[in-house]
């Protein structure tokens, strides 16, 4: 798709969207509505709360919508409408399914989308690599052209033509990724360097800032193991040690639920790529369990589900 | 004050002999990320005249700031164990030269030794090292996406808030100029108009004449008291999209609150310093599982009013210079700006 074609697409969404949310507003379905405004810097979009119309005013929807907007659903602001790419919607079908937020109080927007870009334009991480082009869950959907349609009338016609796979997306929108990306681990294809050296090199970068945790819609214990005190798991002292337990837990504890949204590896103020673990886990999960994080939220998420007759090979392989 | 003329020509070799003797630490792009990096010149292999030479023509920010090099995120005190205590030798005699360090990321250092060094009680260690490090300050031709250093009073094309500051020929026919505000930086120069890289000047530093922004106003300030403020705005609704993850304290460089903790090695124990964050939840934990600051409302209240009222009346200075590289990184658009306009009642 050429660049233009992109804008023009964007522009359709958010001229619908200024409609559905005023619309929501005026029918006492959202007390607040999560969506996006242009941010300061250029290139750039800020998470926007609307609750009256003058917020809408406000709103804005660009390829530079990368924020995930999930999150913010855990703080319990009441019934809440929410714009969602694929990657936030399947995150709200993850919080759905581990009993974290109730189907009722939120209302989806979901927003077809061929994935969203960094500031410096290059295809975001995540992006890069996603080939879930509609929201698994929503309540209207937006179309790339603009096109609205309801949950009850839309027939599950798969991706758009031409979407399926990440292959001839990237042909498509003529981007490979984004510059510095090298992991190039993709869900289906296997794990390229699985060195301890890599892991490690990874690691050095990192500070121990924990803005990977925050930034993820998956980490939302109260308090997480890197924070107790009693007792203490790790040093802040950014050592190897403490490094390899802190990315080591938070992969194990994301195992399968991670919903490629690229927000750990964006917010990174080291450039540390650590997500190909996570990703590794994730086609683990694929391969083994036939089990894809949110992609419906009836089913029950991996990590939480017992079966007897389960191998365990995930934890229990020696290999 | 000194002033040096050197010709491009005699540019990176002027340089070269600046961080002769250091280990220079030059922000070098790695991953696409712009970032300090210690060089030990003994490596042999690297450039580094070159690279540092590179450092103060390339008109960019470091993403992090140069507050390690004073304030290093880890730094270990003490070892013990039940019958002895050994202090830990100091890491402050490392002489390290920092290049390439903007006008903001000057200022910044002035504020944070200022906070270590003339309050209430003196860290050796932090202005140990400052004895140790030479600064060399470089301008910025154009402000950055987020930077308000303007608005805070910065002139982001001129500073002597270090031992060197290089200021860049203007036009194909103009030179380099070195200048120096210490007694290190003078001996430096010294050497470098024996060394025959340039001749001393009367040139004054183009301070008025050369700016885009003018020698600014500080604009940018909270009048009000404390208590107006605590309160009354609405820190609700302006920490909603924060998602508390404290990269804005990490990168700022004038942050610099810290925790010490303790950690086994062996049969003993070392007690050392580390960043900590009031964005983080356990930066306020009590023992007793009370937490004043519960949520991110408190966090970022702290954060604002720290910056720009309690450091502010303490010591003189805000502890804000408008680097704009919390702006930049956030994750959530949060705005430091434009919060501080929106409770000072500045129109945005
Ligand atoms: S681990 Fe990273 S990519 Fe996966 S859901 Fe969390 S923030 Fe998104
Ligand atoms: S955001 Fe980056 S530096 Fe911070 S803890 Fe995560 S990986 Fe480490
Ligand atoms: S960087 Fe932004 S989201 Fe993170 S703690 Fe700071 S203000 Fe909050
Ligand atoms: S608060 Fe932000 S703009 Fe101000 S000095 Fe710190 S990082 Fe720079």
């Amino acid at each position: 798709m050429e660049l233009q074609d992109r804008g023009k697409m964007h522009e359709c969404q958010e001229k619908q969207l200024a409609g559905i949310c005023r619309k929501l507003l005026d029918e006492g379905k959202g007390d607040v509505i999560l969506a996006y405004a242009g941010g300061e810097i250029e290139n750039s979009t800020i998470p926007l709360f609307i609750r009256g119309c003058g917020e809408i005013e406000r709103l804005k929807y660009d390829e530079y919508c990368y924020p995930n907007l999930a999150k913010y659903l855990l703080e319990n602001k009441g019934k809440t409408g929410i714009v969602a790419k694929p990657c936030d919607a399947r995150a709200i079908a993850m919080y759905i399914a581990e009993n974290q937020l109730a189907r009722e109080n939120v209302y989806i927007i979901g927003m077809e989308c061929n994935g969203m870009k960094n500031m410096d334009g290059s295809l975001a991480p995540g992006c890069c690599e996603c080939s879930v082009h509609v929201p698994p869950l929503f309540d209207v959907l937006v179309k790339c052209n603009g096109e609205v349609v309801e949950r009850e009338q839309y027939t599950n016609t798969g991706a758009p033509a031409g979407y399926e796979d990440d292959a001839v997306f990237n042909a498509v929108t003529g981007e490979s990724g984004n510059a510095g990306d090298d992991n190039g681990v993709n869900e289906d294809k296997p794990l390229e360097d699985k060195s301890l050296e890599r892991f490690k090199k990874e690691l050095d970068k990192c500070i121990l800032c924990f803005a990977c945790r925050q930034a993820c819609y998956g980490c939302y214990c109260p308090v997480c193991f890197m924070d107790r005190t009693m007792p203490a798991w790790i040093s802040t002292d950014p050592g190897m040690g403490a490094k390899m337990v802190y990315h080591l837990g938070r992969a194990m504890h994301l195992a399968g639920r991670c919903v490629e949204c690229g927000a750990c590896e964006r917010v990174c103020p080291s450039g540390v790529k650590i997500r190909y673990l996570i990703k590794e886990i994730n086609s683990f999960c694929k391969d083994v369990y036939g089990y894809r994080a949110g992609m419906n939220p009836g089913e029950y998420p991996v990590l939480a589900a017992f079966n007897k007759d389960d191998k365990e090979i995930g934890f229990l392989r020696s290999e | 004050m000194k002033c040096a003329v050197v010709p491009r020509e005699k540019f990176k070799s002027a340089v070269g002999l600046l961080i002769d003797g250091y280990v220079a630490a030059i922000p070098v792009k790695e991953n696409g990320v712009l970032e300090y990096k210690k060089m030990d010149g003994k490596a042999g292999e690297k450039d580094l005249a070159g690279l540092a030479a590179y450092a103060v023509d390339c008109d960019e920010l470091p993403y992090k700031s140069p507050k390690e090099f004073l304030f290093p995120q880890v730094e270990e005190l003490m070892v013990f164990d039940n019958d002895s205590c050994t202090a830990v030798e100091k890491d402050t005699r490392d002489k390290i030269a920092v290049v390439g360090v903007k006008p903001c990321d000057l200022n910044a250092l002035k504020v944070l030794l200022t906070v270590f060094f003339q309050g209430k009680y003196k860290d050796d260690n932090v202005t140990g090292r400052r004895e140790n490090i030479m600064l060399i300050g470089t301008g910025c031709a154009k402000k950055k996406p987020g930077c308000f250093c303007d608005e805070r009073g910065i002139n982001k094309n001129f500073s002597s808030e270090c031992d060197i500051f290089i200021e860049k020929p203007v036009d194909e026919n103009d030179s380099f100029r070195f200048y120096s505000f210490t007694v290190g930086g003078d001996d430096v120069l010294d050497r470098l108009v024996t060394g025959g890289f340039g001749s001393y000047s009367d040139y004054e530093p183009a301070c008025g004449q050369r700016e885009g922004n003018g020698c600014e106003k500080e604009e940018l300030v909270i009048e009000a008291e404390e208590t107006e403020l605590f309160d009354t705005a609405d820190w609700e609704g302006i920490s909603e999209r924060c998602l508390g993850c404290g990269i804005c304290t990490y990168i700022c460089p004038t942050c610099h609150c810290f925790d010490f903790r303790d950690a086994l090695a062996g049969n003993k124990t070392i007690r050392y310093r580390c960043w900590d964050s009031c964005m983080y939840p356990k930066f306020t934990l009590h023992a007793s599982g009370h937490n004043p600051r519960a949520s991110k409302k408190e966090r970022f209240r702290q954060r604002v009013l720290h910056k720009y009222v309690y450091v502010k009346k303490n010591f003189g200075y805000v502890a804000c210079t408008g680097c704009g590289r919390c702006i930049r990184s956030c994750p959530a658009g949060m705005n430091i700006r434009n919060v501080v306009r929106e409770i000072s009642g500045i129109r945005v």
